[in-house]
């Protein structure tokens, strides 16, 4: 069973190392096809960017631009959709917004998947497996976007859930409006619990992975988990903020489950990419392209030669 | 004739000019102090946006009781609460930055250190072979 596991490990290996070259784009096309659908299911409001050839051409044209490039795509595609819903809402979220590249990506550049990626989560109803991913992958720093992430994501639900309210115009004071929006981010203690909750975890995770023990990862992964339920149960009783349980232990297991499959078969490829370089000497041109070798066959051939050396050594 | 040690380390070489043009950058345009300050500069011009937008921000959350109360409001007193957060903010913002910008100029001059010892190995394997490659001729 883990035999075939790793042999199938190996040849995952292999298919990333010839094909990145298109996978990456794929991926890339679909972060970002995800990231707008979700938009537009959430406050889709402005019809021409619902258009679902609109839609696809935006994603195709993300394939192909940096990843950075694709969270600034969705955030003017966010705007544009709040936009047609009130212009209070449109001044809060790209106050927000730059409030947070200036502060964070001012200093730390790279790494803005991470706020596409944790409202995606939430969507599918696994956003417990972001915490245990970052801490897996990323550094400590990651806790800011995943943060900032999860406001967005409940900026977005308060927008879908209030939104004739939001919209007509006239029915509430407009400053009031901006500090029912504001209060709607600030008072709501799930946000505080869950920037507690996903902070704690990461750090946990990424402390736990570090360790120079066996099964570092998977250890990491398991107590990652428990500190994660237990301090949502906690902050579940003393926030006095309700957790869906069913949905909750739905998502965690799911989670766990996803972090196991994303540590075994993603991290195990080795992720210093195919390297496509070119040079030239006196003599010729060179168009090297550098695999990084596959690591995990070495200690099998090892073993392999340390019972050779015992049959000569008898002989 | 291939020569793979060659190639092997112009590969090295390549991939590093490649990726790392970032870190080439640095290390070749500043000194550490000047590559410092410029960016504690930007940061510090990040962070001053960044408090103008949120004191903004809060004025109009808070914009019905300012109003209402615009009279009892004690202006100065405000003013230096306001200085004293964004000094205190603004004092850790910087330190971070500092920390982190000062890694960052490290890491970058030990990996063009690292380049620039394999410069030198290619170079020597230059002299070499065109030793040997006089040799043969002469054979």
């Amino acid at each position: 069973m883990v035999m075939n596991l790793l042999v199938f490990k190996e040849r995952l290996k292999s298919f990333y190392a010839k094909y990145e070259i298109y996978l990456t784009p794929l991926g890339k096309f679909l972060l970002a096809a995800a990231s707008f659908l979700l938009i537009n299911q959430m406050i889709g409001y402005k019809d021409i960017l619902k258009n679902p050839l609109v839609v696809i051409g935006l994603s195709i044209l993300c394939a192909f631009i940096p990843g950075s490039a694709i969270v600034f795509m969705a955030a003017l595609y966010l705007l544009i959709h709040l936009y047609t819903i009130s212009l209070e809402i449109t001044i809060i979220a790209a106050a927000l917004m730059l409030l947070m590249f200036l502060l964070y990506y001012g200093i730390k550049p790279g790494n803005s998947i991470i706020l596409i990626l944790t409202p995606i989560a939430f969507a599918f109803k696994v956003p417990y497996v972001i915490p245990l991913c970052m801490g897996l992958t990323g550094s400590i720093s990651a806790i800011i976007p995943v943060s900032f992430g999860i406001i967005m994501y409940y900026l977005l639900s308060y927008v879908k859930q209030n939104l004739n309210q939001l919209a007509s115009p006239g029915s509430v004071l407009e400053i009031s409006r901006y500090s029912q929006i504001i209060d709607s981010i600030i008072k709501n203690k799930m946000i505080l619990l869950l920037i507690l909750a996903f902070s704690i975890t990461t750090i946990a995770v990424y402390i736990l992975r570090r360790l120079k023990i066996d099964y570092a990862w998977s250890i990491a992964i398991c107590i990652g988990a428990i500190v994660e339920i237990s301090i949502l149960l906690i902050g579940d009783f003393v926030f006095a903020v309700s957790i869906p349980m069913g949905e909750f232990l739905f998502g965690m297991l799911a989670s766990i489950l996803i972090a196991f499959i994303i540590q075994f078969f993603v991290f195990a490829v080795d992720y210093t990419r195919t390297e496509y370089t070119q040079f030239e000497d006196d003599e010729y041109y060179y168009y090297v392209k550098a695999v990084p070798k596959i690591v995990v066959t070495t200690p099998q051939v090892t073993v392999r030669r340390f019972t050779s050396k015992k049959k000569k050594n008898k002989g | 004739m291939l020569n793979i040690d060659k190639i092997k380390l112009m590969t090295n070489l390549a991939i590093y000019e490649g990726q790392d043009a970032q870190n080439n950058r640095i290390v070749n345009t500043f000194f550490k102090n000047d590559y410092i300050s410029y960016n504690m500069i930007k940061a510090f011009i990040n962070l001053t946006v960044s408090f103008l937008i949120f004191v903004v921000m809060y004025f109009i959350y808070n914009a019905e009781d300012i109003v209402e109360e615009i009279q009892n409001l004690d202006f100065i007193n405000m003013g230096i609460m306001l200085a004293v957060i964004y000094l205190i903010t603004l004092s850790l913002y910087l330190t971070i930055s500092y920390l982190l910008y000062d890694k960052r100029y490290n890491t970058a001059k030990k990996n063009f250190k690292s380049y620039q010892l394999g410069l030198k190995r290619l170079n020597r394997t230059y002299e070499l072979s065109s030793k040997t490659g006089d040799g043969k001729k002469e054979e």
